[in-house]
């Protein structure tokens, strides 16, 4: 009889509860962060009592987005995403604001983005907080989008999108489309981080928001963890070239007054850097297969002859080397950020270059020369000679 | 103490070893090893096993000499009662010591990856007692265990790496052989530790029903440790590159973030491999209590052990409570393992087998 009663007063143990129960209701599965600059609104400040007392500087403006979970089991009514925004002095103490506010539990395992706005993306300081801060969370995944829009992130975060559920959703569906179009960067947060670490220089996707419409396309150039600049959506597609991250894409080209896009199915890089006559040289080999995919309406014995392919070829690749050359010679004099990651390859590949350049790279790699050497082969011309 | 269960196979033998080894050397290899000698750091690890295999065949040739007995009993008639009592109450004592790091570390990264709110001492707790009844069931028990889970163990790690594959870069590699000869060598005792466990050779041997299998058992379970680690080593390497590896804590774990899971409607595995690395750390936990609990056992010269596993909880649960925060545990942990870890895997069996070779040299000099 004791056994049963000592089994009972010690099952008492097992019911002390769960520390970290929270009902599915209670949580918010935040799909988006926008983080901004705090700017003081002058006009609206009351000075009060509690506000000289508390003395809180606020520097951040975060905004968070999580789905009406019930809508999406087609359960639910209301407005598809909730959105919750505060001011804060850190981005922990924004967030414990955030929760007490909405009464729920933010989880960030589900989160698809983080988006700077752009006037944090130039804050050195602020930016290297917030890289820290989402580097450390265990909970974050590295499988994330970071990126930075012109204007206020939180404007994407509010954003009413026709016909799509939610910011973070919408933005997930965009970034698969990464491997059709090079437009937008195939740039998650791992690859930031990773090259923020190794060469303190890194691309982010940009976003553009309208009244209804959030575009991604373009990136932002990141160099000693700060903005300096934009690329455009041309020069996106040449720098996923040189970083042999391309997967899909158009090659505009003009042959005879006639406007060719070329559909790439294939790509490859080889990036190499070696040293001739103490100058230092990054080239660039490509190859790249596409399909022509559209002529001249009655234009007739043009595409199915090899001889004009190869003409085609040769002028597309041509102006592709010149687009890339470009593009090199602009990171290095208007950014004067590694962003092809030249140095990191010389400490892999010529450790002895690199030992006698490393502390100057800074200096040395806006010197540096390029070579860009493609070679485009058309594969396929359509249905239609 | 002669009870039938009380008997395991040398296979068995080799398991449990192995779990017990891959236990938490495996969430900071990488980072360490990185740290001291960057994309080499796989060579080092190369040098390490040959090292690890032939400490491996000390104890075993010293456990293969007293196939009969416990350490205590034959470290007794070795070097005397009273230096050999010394010695086993040193022996539980770094067990208990061991156990407790296990424990904590177990607490800390369940505390950061899955359950934020629980207490850690609750966490630690739980963990404890479940081990402690665990460990009071027997050798035969926990190489039983150990057989069954060691295999779904490694299946399972090999299965949720194949998403990674694909984004490795195996450049992070290079360049090789930069690093020189002595600074590798330097580095070696970092790697030994991430070995630390393999005295339960000389702890467990005597329960081994075919003891003449037990070196190639041995051998076999820690080219198997070695192989696993070398497998992280090399895909946390070729993924983070050389600097994030070192900027990590437990970049092993980390690794696990950066996987997306085709069809992606399971979205964050690494809580999968936390659940699965609970496992193997309770299963070093286990073996490391028991010895603690057997070596006492006999130094009362106590026919069972299951009595003691009691006591020792709160002695390991404070223990585990000791270091004030995830900085101070790393350096408590390295200290422990360089100082008592080498004492108790290198010197001790190394000299107590001298000894043997001695007292067998000078009684068959007697003899003539």
């Amino acid at each position: 009889m004791y056994k049963k009663i000592l089994l009972c007063i010690m099952s008492i143990l097992l019911m002390t509860g769960c520390w970290d129960k929270i009902e599915i209701e209670k949580r918010a599965f935040v799909a988006i962060v926008g983080i901004d600059k705090y700017e003081e609104d002058k006009k609206n400040i009351i000075e009060t009592e509690e506000k000289n007392l508390d003395q809180i500087k606020n520097r951040y403006v975060v905004t968070v987005s999580s789905p009406n979970t019930g809508l999406l089991a087609q359960k639910g009514e209301g407005d598809p995403k909730y959105v919750y925004s505060t001011v804060g002095d850190n981005l922990e103490e924004v967030l414990d604001e955030l929760e007490t506010r909405t009464g729920r539990t933010l989880n960030f395992r589900h989160t698809q983005a983080i988006v700077l706005g752009e006037e944090l993306a130039k804050d050195e300081t602020l930016v290297r907080e917030s890289l820290d801060n989402i580097e450390r969370s265990p909970g974050v995944g590295r499988k994330i989008y970071l990126m930075v829009t012109k204007g206020k992130a939180q404007d994407v975060v509010n954003a009413k999108i026709k016909d799509e559920l939610g910011t973070g959703l919408f933005i997930r569906e965009i970034m698969r489309r990464k491997k059709i179009t090079p437009k937008i960067p195939d740039a998650d947060l791992g690859y930031v981080l990773r090259s923020l670490h190794e060469s303190r220089a890194a691309i982010t996707p940009r976003m553009i928001v309208s009244e209804d419409e959030i575009k991604v396309a373009g990136s932002a150039v990141f160099k000693n963890f700060k903005k300096i600049g934009w690329l455009g959506e041309q020069e996106t597609e040449k720098m996923m070239f040189m970083l042999n991250k391309l997967n899909g894409g158009i090659l505009n080209t003009t042959i005879d007054n006639i406007r060719i896009p070329l559909q790439v199915t294939d790509s490859k890089t080889k990036m190499k850097v070696y040293e001739k006559n103490g100058q230092i040289y990054t080239s660039f080999d490509i190859k790249v297969e596409a399909e022509l995919s559209q002529h001249l309406f009655e234009v007739r014995n043009q595409p199915l002859d090899d001889g004009y392919l190869k003409r085609v070829e040769k002028i597309a690749s041509k102006e592709l080397d010149i687009g890339i050359e470009t593009l090199y010679k602009k990171i290095q004099k208007e950014f004067q950020a590694d962003l092809v990651q030249s140095g990191e390859y010389l400490r892999k590949y010529e450790p002895n270059i690199w030992k006698r350049v490393e502390k100057d790279w800074n200096e040395i790699f806006p010197k540096t020369q390029v070579k860009v050497n493609s070679e485009i082969i058309i594969r396929r011309i359509g249905d239609t000679q | 103490m002669n009870r039938n269960n009380d008997k395991i196979s040398s296979f068995q033998l080799g398991m449990l070893i192995s779990i017990t080894v891959v236990g938490v050397g495996i969430l900071t290899i990488p980072r360490t090893l990185t740290e001291e000698v960057g994309p080499d750091g796989w060579i080092v690890l190369v040098f390490t096993v040959f090292l690890v295999l032939g400490v491996g065949r000390i104890l075993t040739t010293l456990a293969g000499k007293f196939s009969n007995q416990n350490i205590v009993e034959y470290s007794n008639s070795l070097v005397g009662k009273f230096l050999g009592t010394l010695i086993n109450v040193g022996l539980c004592i770094y067990l208990v010591i061991f156990a407790a790091f296990e424990l904590r570390i177990f607490g800390e990264i369940t505390k950061a990856y899955l359950l934020f709110n629980t207490p850690i001492e609750i966490l630690m707790i739980t963990l404890l007692l479940t081990a402690s009844y665990f460990a009071r069931s027997g050798i035969e028990s926990i190489a039983r265990m150990a057989q069954m889970i060691f295999p779904f163990i490694i299946i399972f790690a090999f299965i949720i790496t194949i998403p990674v594959l694909s984004e490795l870069e195996f450049s992070n590699l290079l360049p090789v052989f930069r690093t020189p000869i002595y600074k590798i060598i330097q580095v070696i005792p970092v790697t030994f530790f991430s070995f630390v466990g393999m005295e339960m050779i000389i702890v467990c041997a005597n329960f081994v029903v075919d003891p003449q299998n037990i070196k190639k058992n041995i051998d076999k379970s820690i080219l198997m440790v070695a192989a696993i680690y070398m497998f992280i080593l090399i895909i946390t390497v070729t993924r983070f590159g050389i600097i994030e590896t070192t900027h990590i804590i437990w970049p092993s774990l980390e690794l696990f973030k950066t996987i997306d899971l085709p069809g992606a409607f399971i979205e964050n595995i690494q809580i999968f491999v936390i659940a699965v690395w609970i496992i193997t750390v309770f299963m070093t936990l286990v073996p490391l209590y028991f010895g603690a609990s057997l070596t006492l056992s006999r130094i009362f010269k106590s026919k069972e052990q299951n009595y003691l596993v009691l006591p020792l909880i709160p002695l390991v649960y404070f223990m585990a409570l000791i270091p004030e925060n995830i900085a101070q545990l790393g350096d408590y942990s390295d200290r422990f393992a360089y100082y008592l870890g080498t004492f108790y895997m290198l010197i001790l069996p190394s000299t107590l087998l001298l000894i043997t070779y001695i007292k067998k040299k000078a009684r068959r000099n007697k003899g003539v």
